[in-house]
């Protein structure tokens, strides 16, 4: 009987510290439905690789559920990036470009709005990560998970678990990190600017060639995104080719269902109490904070700098959908453009800017990938 | 076996290299690292740029009213 209770000894407060953390990641899950497909494997996970392992068989740590997880990670992450390029396509599958193609000059709010990512690389560094750690840190910034694992991944951060959890919780936590900003960068008066739908209509070729276009031009200035933008374009031109359909629908909702599942768990192999439970985590979850909330200034800034030139005034608000965090982001603006004036409707503009970031930070990450890379070699 | 063998090596690799942290204020670090954040925003913005020249060219092009064809 002995034999059957003897593993609870095993049991340390950081594994139940863990477990605690796994809970909470499902609670707000289930109950707060911050992206459950991500969140519910994560917190899960989280418990099942923090479970005591007999003495006997601490050398073989890398068998059983551990070992399982270890590998999905092996494949799915560390050796090619899979996972997060899969999800990708059907990333790309969702996304309908129509509101930046009739209007493209949103695009440089979602470049703005990457300025969150620069700054905390420069704010890492400042605080001693190397440099290789300070951009896989700043990359939280992308406020996209994919790129976020595959740029820490690409430059082998010693911070990936931390990371991929930043990542994906702020994304999650979009709606109470943005508003608080927005408030304190915007006067009542912008708040309510109104802005004209430009009523354009954009052409299947338009739309059939943009994705080839984007991949080609982001793949000659930044080599290494190729694959992040070359999966993420092919999704969306297996959406807009129009004889697709079914392959289509297939990738923005069951392949991206599956695979991000398949990644939650993935990450969670990472959440072991004892890489994960340091000083560093909680610095580069406060970092992650940062580079959101800048990102958010940064987008926000732009907006107000372009009405002291532009006669058809920009409400600046639009401006923090350039943070990507697709398209959590955008409801939020068109939510307090709402909430300010029951008839402004900036879910269009909105839904823009957020593609564009969506587009920037993919660029972004291949820009850290070319400039921290050669420096690190 | 192999595989997971080297699995438990690098997890203690990554363990070994995540010790060698240690929380100080660099200045000097964060001074090198400025060019990098003035290089990338340059290079998104000119990114940016090139994809928004290349749109509206494909919108002009795409919205140039069809001739219509005349019936004998």
């Amino acid at each position: 009987m002995s034999a059957v209770f003897a593993n609870l000894l095993n049991i340390e407060w950081q594994q139940v510290v863990m477990w605690l953390i796994g809970g909470l990641l499902i609670y707000l899950a289930i109950k707060k439905e911050m992206e459950p497909t991500l969140l519910l494997p994560m917190g899960f996970g989280a418990i099942l690789v923090n479970l005591p392992i007999p003495p006997v068989a601490e050398g073989e740590a890398a068998t059983g559920v551990r070992g399982v997880i270890d590998f999905l990670f092996e494949i799915g992450i560390d050796s090619h990036e899979l996972f997060p390029l899969i999800l990708f396509i059907g990333i790309g599958a969702m996304i309908d470009f129509e509101p930046v193609l009739t209007n493209p000059k949103l695009m440089i709010f979602g470049a703005a709005a990457q300025f969150g990512i620069f700054f905390t690389l420069c704010l890492a560094s400042l605080f001693g990560f190397d440099l290789k750690d300070a951009a896989s840190i700043a990359i939280i910034g992308a406020a996209d998970g994919p790129t976020s694992i595959f740029v820490a991944n690409m430059l082998n951060s010693n911070y990936t678990a931390a990371i991929m959890v930043a990542a994906y919780s702020y994304m999650a936590l979009v709606p109470i990190v943005q508003p608080p900003i927005i408030k304190l960068c915007t006067t009542k008066k912008e708040r309510l600017i109104r802005m004209k739908n430009t009523g354009k209509k954009v052409s299947k070729t338009t739309k059939i060639l943009f994705p080839i276009v984007v991949t080609i031009i982001v793949g000659m200035v930044a080599p290494d995104a190729t694959a992040l933008i070359g999966f993420l374009m092919f999704g969306n031109l297996i959406r807009e080719c129009g004889v697709l359909n079914s392959l289509s629908d297939t990738a923005q909702n069951v392949l991206a269902n599956l695979i991000t599942i398949f990644l939650g768990f993935t990450i969670a192999s990472k959440m072991v109490a004892e890489d994960f439970l340091r000083l560093e985590t909680i610095l580069i979850m406060c970092l992650g904070l940062v580079a959101f909330v800048v990102d958010t200034f940064g987008g926000i800034m732009i907006a107000k700098i372009m009405n002291l030139f532009t006669k058809n005034k920009i409400n600046p608000m639009i401006g923090a959908a350039g943070i990507s965090a697709f398209p959590m982001s955008a409801r939020v603006v068109h939510k307090m453009g709402l909430a300010e004036d029951n008839q402004n409707f900036l879910l269009m503009h909105s839904v823009g800017v957020n593609v564009s970031g969506q587009v920037a930070s993919v660029i972004a990450g291949g820009l850290i990938l070319t400039l921290v890379g050669a420096l690190i070699k | 076996m192999e595989l997971t063998t080297q699995l438990a090596e690098q997890v203690a690799a990554t363990a070994t290299d995540a010790m060698q942290y240690e929380f100080a204020f660099t200045p000097d670090k964060f001074i090198d690292s400025l060019p990098i954040m003035g290089t990338g925003m340059l290079g998104i913005f000119v990114v940016m740029g090139v994809i928004i020249l290349c749109v509206s060219g494909l919108n002009a092009l795409g919205n140039k009213p069809k001739k219509e064809k005349k019936d004998k």
